[in-house]
């Protein structure tokens, strides 16, 4: 069965954003694999296929992609512990799930989201991994309360079946409460944190910013609105903190 | 189809092509034929031999030397560019059928001449290395597979995936195939080009088996049949469109949801060893060997092969080489290992490293 022309047209959209972010990516920045956004894209275009739900579900309205094995460069190699690693590499890996009908909304703009981060480098004898995810808790049966959108560290994030932990004590690490991630937003908080110079040259670009915008206008108005609500009624003449991109550099 | 049968054409008229012709036809895979030549012979003379041996004579091919403007006995005036030049265009306006042309010659020549002159790299479908001792068999395999790919090629009333035998082509990255979008002329050159240059010579969207191998974290000489076998469980991932009984291929997508179904990890961050455990356990197959790292070299989360070596290689312990074409955004780098850098291994047939790498791979030398 083929998706509604209404649904395509939204979907369609988001397409040509990523493509325009892989462009980006591309040519700014180069050296870069855009392979991985391009397939997303493939099946984003594809009314034939639609993103299926952790259940097994397939449902008109819901959009999405998946993302495999996207490799940025590791720019920030000059604090790094073991000082024998001359090279690194940032690997994402990300699923997501929205409801259409939500999109630009004060609702949650996403079903499932998946967001894992690898960071892999390799030293003289041994490679060295680290990890994190931002994930949407969606129920299970886990004792601990979650935040729903959250960071979390990992420590075994190659699913190692023997991992080399050294001292470290291996227990779940704390689920800190974080914004949504989408594809876009995600390479502004990819490249600020560990490729540096790719996230001043991105910023240097319109397209970059006008991508930056309208998703955050999209994915973090719904939820920083949410969660300001909390404390209401507010007077908008009373905040003074300001600018937002120095609470967040990524607030473009 | 019988037998494929190909035209020789080489200035040279000595034992040494009276060898290679021989040694091609003992594989009996495909009949070569000289065409012999006269020295100076002209341009349009020459055209229209050939133009007689493929269309009344049913030859299916041409196997050209690049040099026939060289010193041989039977030289000519103009080399295999020109006169190949004119029969693709014969063929693109259909005044003559489409066949496969073939570039034969020794590595310092294409060097010193096919490499300066890029804008004739469109128009061979394959280029066969005279050595000193070729390998006749896998050679015939490619050129008899030309031949008939081209007689098969349903390029009237193309589709894409009748021709790469894939029905979800419409799943990859659309700019691979998307110069076949919207073309009023396509021409079975333009497949045969794309299918060779753009897909067998390249990584992404397949792979060849070594980097099979080394996805798959074995050691393919130390594992034996064992090794086989284990090809046997990804036969879903094969190849098998155009020319697929020349060149062995593997979708590297569809290998990557195999792999994900079969451990439920990543695979590429893993192992070697943990790799081949659980491909072992798996699929039952004892006697598989983990592959190493090559000396210097830290990592077995092969994910490539260094290309001098011809052995697993993690992209991030890699070199990049220099290619002869641009790489396409979808195509992976190819590299070779330091160690291979270092000791210039692989120089003799054209693996050098990018300009970029010259830096490490000084400061490697310094250092070990």
């Amino acid at each position: 069965m083929a998706v509604n022309s209404k649904y395509m047209s939204f979907r369609n959209a988001r397409a040509q954003e990523m493509r325009q972010m892989a462009d980006l990516l591309e040519n700014q920045i180069g050296n870069i694999s855009t392979f991985p956004i391009h397939n997303a894209i493939a099946d984003l275009i594809n009314p034939e296929r639609i993103p299926l739900l952790k259940n097994g579900d397939a449902k008109e309205n819901v959009w999405g992609y998946d993302i495999e094995n996207f490799v940025l460069p590791l720019d920030t190699l000059k604090h790094v512990t073991p000082n024998d690693i001359k090279k690194g590499e940032i690997v994402l890996n990300m699923k997501l799930r929205g409801n259409i009908e939500n999109w630009e909304s004060f609702d949650d703009p996403f079903v499932e989201l998946a967001f894992k981060v690898l960071i892999k480098g390799v030293g003289n004898d041994r490679t060295y991994h680290f990890g994190f995810h931002i994930d949407k808790h969606t129920g299970g049966n886990s004792e601990e309360p979650h935040p729903i959108y959250h960071l979390q560290y990992d420590f075994n994030p190659t699913g190692s079946a023997e991992p080399n932990l050294g001292d470290l004590f291996y227990v779940d690490t704390p689920r800190i409460m974080h914004k949504p991630m989408d594809f876009i937003l995600g390479i502004g908080f990819l490249t600020s944190n560990f490729f540096p110079t790719g996230f001043q040259v991105l910023c240097e670009k319109r397209e970059f910013i006008k991508l930056n915008t309208t998703y955050q206008q999209s994915v973090w108005r719904p939820y920083f609105h949410t969660l300001a609500n909390k404390w209401k009624p507010f007077d908008e003449k009373n905040i003074i903190w300001n600018p937002i991109n120095e609470i967040c550099p990524i607030f473009i | 189809m019988d037998t494929p049968k190909y035209i020789y054409i080489d200035d040279e008229n000595d034992s040494s092509i009276e060898s290679l012709i021989n040694g091609f036809n003992d594989t009996r895979l495909i009949a070569v034929e000289r065409l012999p030549l006269s020295k100076g012979m002209d341009f349009s003379t020459l055209k229209n031999l050939i133009i007689q041996k493929i269309e009344k004579d049913s030859y299916s091919g041409l196997l050209i030397d690049l040099r026939l403007d060289g010193e041989g006995p039977d030289s000519l005036d103009y080399s295999a560019i020109s006169i190949s030049s004119e029969l693709r265009a014969l063929s693109a306006r259909e005044e003559i059928s489409s066949f496969p042309i073939v570039l034969c010659s020794t590595i310092d020549k294409i060097k010193e001449t096919y490499k300066s002159d890029k804008t004739s790299h469109d128009l061979f479908d394959y280029t066969f290395k005279k050595a000193e001792e070729p390998n006749y068999e896998k050679f015939s395999k490619k050129l008899c597979s030309l031949a008939k790919g081209y007689k098969d090629l349903p390029y009237k009333d193309f589709s894409l995936e009748i021709i790469f035998n894939r029905p979800d082509l419409n799943t990859l990255d659309q700019r691979i195939f998307e110069r076949f979008f919207n073309q009023d002329i396509i021409v079975p050159y333009d497949f045969a080009y794309f299918a060779v240059k753009t897909l067998f010579h390249c990584t992404n969207p397949l792979i060849k088996e070594t980097t099979l191998a080394a996805r798959l974290g074995v050691d393919i000489s130390k594992s034996g049949d064992s090794w086989l076998t284990l090809l046997s469980k990804f036969e879903n991932c094969k190849y098998s469109g155009l020319f697929s009984d020349g060149w062995n291929r593997w979708w590297a997508d569809i290998l990557n949801i195999q792999l994900k179904e079969i451990s439920g990890k990543n695979f590429s961050f893993l192992k070697a060893e943990e790799r081949v455990e659980i491909l072992s356990q798996t699929f039952g197959i004892d006697d598989l060997i983990p592959a190493v790292p090559i000396t210097n070299n830290a990592s077995s989360e092969f994910w490539t092969i260094c290309e001098a070596l011809k052995l697993p290689l993690d992209p991030l312990e890699g070199i990049k080489i220099r290619l002869s074409h641009e790489l396409k955004p979808w195509q992976e780098p190819k590299y070779i290992s330091l160690y291979a850098a270092a000791e210039r291994i692989g120089i003799d047939k054209g693996i050098e490293p990018h300009y970029t790498e010259l830096e490490r791979i000084e400061e490697f030398k310094k250092g070990s």
